[in-house]
């Protein structure tokens, strides 16, 4: 059960802005059903500052920066 | 973790991050224009997230990480990178996963909690609407350490059969380098 060698699990995976930004969108709509522009939009906003560390508000954006 | 160009100590930051991911998971960290400096910080994630973890397949990860490229005097130096947030959240694994805890530090992000904390979730069960909603007080977490709470203490399997003396190793290198901000 399990291995000992010395790779990683293949190569470290940099994304193109469009692909960061197809990430965040994808997240975005999986954990609050919105888009990435609609997310970044509310996040300015202040929309989620009630309660900004709910779990899936925080993860979400804290990936902001994919879209940079 | 340092390097003599931006590049090869963002290189020698990940790879240690890599390696210690690989005793529970086959994810692959993602990242996205992060190997120079920049005045924001960059992100690192799972391609696919979460990540199902350990042979035993019960609970998921998910994991985001801010990091800065910054000038460093020493003699490892003159590039150093530095986490300057992490966002670990443990799930139940499957369709409808429920978060279980979470350790998270975002002193940027638009909240008054600044300080590096743990979460706990309906996923851990039934409890007070005072301990869901509670930011606990933590240290900063090495996510080395988050891998070994989630195997020694969450029945996760690990998938290398050396998995203590890597995350040893791994954590021992970033510990060398380690300085938060």
């Amino acid at each position: 059960m399990g291995t000992t060698t010395e790779t990683t699990n293949g190569q470290i995976r940099e994304l193109t802005r469009e692909e960061g930004l197809a990430l965040l969108d994808r997240e975005a709509q999986r954990y609050l059903h919105m888009s990435a522009e609609q997310f970044i939009k509310a996040w300015e906003a202040g929309d989620f500052d009630e309660d900004p560390d709910r779990p899936d508000v925080m993860y979400v954006a804290m990936l902001l920066p994919f879209a940079k | 973790m340092a390097g003599k160009t931006p590049p090869e100590a963002v290189h020698n930051f990940l790879e240690p991050l890599q390696l210690a991911l690989s005793c529970v998971s086959q994810e692959v960290l993602t990242v996205r224009g992060g190997y120079y400096p920049s005045a924001t910080p960059h992100v690192l994630t799972f391609g696919n997230s979460p990540a199902i973890l350990g042979h035993d397949r019960h609970l998921a990860l998910k994991v985001v990480q801010h990091y800065r490229i910054i000038e460093h005097e020493g003699a490892r130096g003159p590039w150093k990178v530095l986490t300057v947030a992490y966002n670990y959240t443990v799930e139940e694994a499957g369709g409808a996963g429920r978060e279980m805890f979470a350790y998270h530090w975002h002193p940027n992000e638009r909240t008054a909690i600044t300080f590096p904390h743990f979460h706990l979730y309906q996923g851990a069960g039934a409890m007070r609407d005072e301990v869901r909603k509670a930011h606990f007080p933590t240290g900063h977490l090495a996510f080395e350490d988050l891998l070994r709470l989630v195997i020694t203490q969450f029945g996760v399997i690990p998938l290398r059969d050396d998995w203590e003396a890597m995350l040893e190793r791994t954590q021992a290198a970033f510990e060398d380098w380690r300085t938060w901000p």
